[in-house]
């Protein structure tokens, strides 16, 4: 599955849409993102550590509570699920045995859904965490990855789909990396995985080798969001693509590059990004 | 975790100085700043701040057969959220409906639906089977006083801005839905815009103010709300309890509301047109994005030009196209 191929606006599959963030924009919360990837945009917000209600109280670290809510406004159980999915990723990672007794609220409100939403609201979370100041050991960025197959029979991957594509596809997943270990070793750190659907162990192991790349470039965005003033809006970084395996690229002959096909793939610190 | 707590000193501050100006700047009947943004991607989408406070409101619509009696009217439902983004005293609440947000979706629908603004006859598809249910979601995300007004603002903003898909009715009954891609959605049939003005009263119900702060709310004893339209006319009022007003004071009210409403309707339909700009400016559909069709993923080399490459590899050099044929029928042949 090493095969690159071209799907709509003129996207390769292992290419990233273009991402965009905003910190700092809501008063009430403590901290604030919003994070958008491609058309999918999520709202997260952060308060705390602040007064937690006595039922959720833990004696020895902070009480996590992440409330996810949907764009159209019902609620269901995915919703629920979401909430635990990224609950799950983020206390690990929040420093809660610093402040006992008290919680730490997530809200995330989807604005948009154009696939992958919720790797789009795991970033999102993060960068609110870390406009509120809360401190973390580690960042964890996250991309989704999709398998699709075409009338032959034959699977393709695709990273950061988007919803017309996650809705053909046959498996989807989401995976979670630890940002340092990733940039440090560029194997592990992985934090939470996620599937749904058809996967075969290889198709597994290509969406886990793709999503950690690509989550090597959110990784990236997410430390240079935030080494600028908070409210800047990040302008949209373009044609992100990712280093392709070394062991593929190896093997494969001219014969399979594509026409327009640039000679080699620019990395995250290629790309050039001006603030507005 | 308390919406707001003031100390003596603030309240009895901000009660003494209300005539002569308000703690921001602001005078006894002025608004703050309003900022209607629209999301790019989907109709009928906007986010409206009213000085801080923040709402968002979703349009959304689907089909749905009609109430026994009333075989010709669509549905018009409002539905607001104050979740704990909007302030963290917000997820105290034990049900999701608060009071408060059945109050703001109460007044919003009384003002939008109960006065005819919005026309739910035109939501008619067939007679008695079929109808428009149309669904607004109110996203409180910022409460900084006032969500009653803004969370109104948004609404109708959204509403106006919102369009449904094309409906057509075959010679045998048949009822199609056309996709935005085949035939361009249409907007909402509205017949007067209805904006809420609401007013704060502090201490025995004298002073009164216009579009609390959050600092003011907290102090206020008792509020009203005017829905007013352009034409001077009221569509909605409500004073929910709180401290007796003199009747006087309740017309002055509806008086203002009349001329408030004329600035903000100007306000919203610039916004409207301005938008409506961007669009054509930047090519964007004039409706919403169309719903592309399935991927249809095709493979950098199918298999018939595999095999006529391998078959040509095979001619050109033993050892290497060996190595090559290998590969490649492993890409083909692996059970992936």
């Amino acid at each position: 599955m090493s095969t690159l191929v071209k799907r709509q606006k003129g996207r390769l599959s292992n290419q990233l849409r273009s991402i965009e963030a905003q910190l700092g924009l809501l008063n009430k919360a403590d901290g604030s993102a919003k994070y958008k990837q491609g058309d999918s945009s999520v709202l997260a917000a952060v308060y705390g550590p602040s007064e937690v209600l006595p039922k959720d109280e833990k004696g020895d670290r902070a009480s996590v509570q992440v409330v996810f809510k949907r764009r159209d406004g019902k609620p269901g159980r995915r919703e629920k699920q979401n909430e635990n999915i990224i609950r799950n990723a983020l206390e690990p990672i929040i420093m809660t045995h610093l402040y006992p007794r008290t919680a730490i609220m997530i809200i995330v409100q989807v604005l948009v859904d154009d696939g992958s939403i919720l790797s789009v609201a795991l970033n999102a979370c993060v960068l609110a965490l870390m406009d509120a100041g809360v401190p973390i050991s580690t960042v964890i960025s996250s991309i989704s990855c999709s398998i699709v197959v075409d009338e032959n029979g034959s699977q393709t991957l695709l990273t950061d789909p988007d919803l017309s594509e996650e809705r053909t596809s046959i498996g989807e997943t989401y995976f979670v990396f630890d940002g340092h270990v990733v940039a440090k070793t560029g194997e592990g750190g992985l934090v939470s995985s996620v599937t749904s659907g058809l996967l075969t162990d290889s198709a597994y192991t290509s969406c886990l080798t793709a999503s950690r790349s690509g989550s090597k470039s959110v990784y990236t965005f997410i430390r240079e969001t935030l080494k600028r003033k908070p409210t800047t809006v990040m302008a949209p970084i373009e044609n992100i693509i990712f280093e392709r395996d070394e062991a593929s690229s190896a093997t494969n002959g001219s014969d399979f590059k594509m026409e327009d096909e640039k000679e080699e793939s620019k990395t995250f610190s290629n790309v050039f990004m001006k603030p507005i | 975790m308390d919406k707001c707590v003031l100390s003596t000193n603030e309240r009895a501050f901000i009660h003494d100085t209300l005539e002569q100006i308000r703690i921001d700047g602001r005078q006894q009947y002025d608004y703050r700043s309003v900022n209607i943004s629209f999301q790019q991607e989907k109709l009928g989408q906007v986010q409206v701040s009213l000085g801080k406070t923040k709402v968002i409101a979703v349009v959304s619509c689907d089909v749905a057969a009609p109430l026994g009696d009333r075989g010709t009217e669509g549905y018009l439902l409002f539905n607001t959220e104050l979740s704990p983004m909007a302030g963290q005293h917000y997820a105290k609440q034990r049900n999701a409906q608060s009071e408060a947000s059945i109050e703001i979706s109460r007044v919003i629908e009384r003002a939008l639906r109960g006065s005819g603004a919005i026309d739910t006859e035109a939501l008619c598809i067939v007679s008695g089977e079929k109808v428009w249910s149309i669904r607004v979601d109110l996203h409180v995300i910022d409460d900084h006083g006032n969500v009653m007004d803004c969370a109104h603002l948004a609404a109708i903003t959204a509403l106006l801005h919102y369009k449904r898909p094309e409906v057509t009715i075959g010679e045998d009954g048949k009822v199609t839905i056309h996709e935005t891609q085949d035939r361009d959605p249409v907007p909402l049939s509205v017949h007067h815009i209805p904006i809420c003005v609401s007013f704060g009263f502090l201490g025995d119900g004298t002073k009164c103010l216009i579009d609390p702060s959050l600092k003011e709310e907290e102090m206020l004893t008792g509020s009203m709300t005017v829905a007013a339209n352009t034409h001077g006319q009221i569509c909605a009022v409500q004073k929910g309890g709180g401290v007796p007003v003199h009747s006087s004071q309740i017309l002055t009210c509806t008086k203002i509301a009349a001329l408030k409403a004329k600035d903000l309707t100007d306000l919203i339909e610039t916004s409207i047109r301005n938008d409506e700009k961007q669009r054509k400016f930047n090519k964007l559909p004039a409706y919403a994005r169309p719903k592309e069709a399935p991927v249809k993923v095709k493979p950098v080399i199918t298999k018939q030009e595999l095999i006529d490459l391998n078959e040509m590899v095979d001619s050109d050099d033993e050892e290497e196209g060996e190595k090559d044929v290998v590969y490649l029928q492993e890409l083909f042949d692996q059970d992936v």
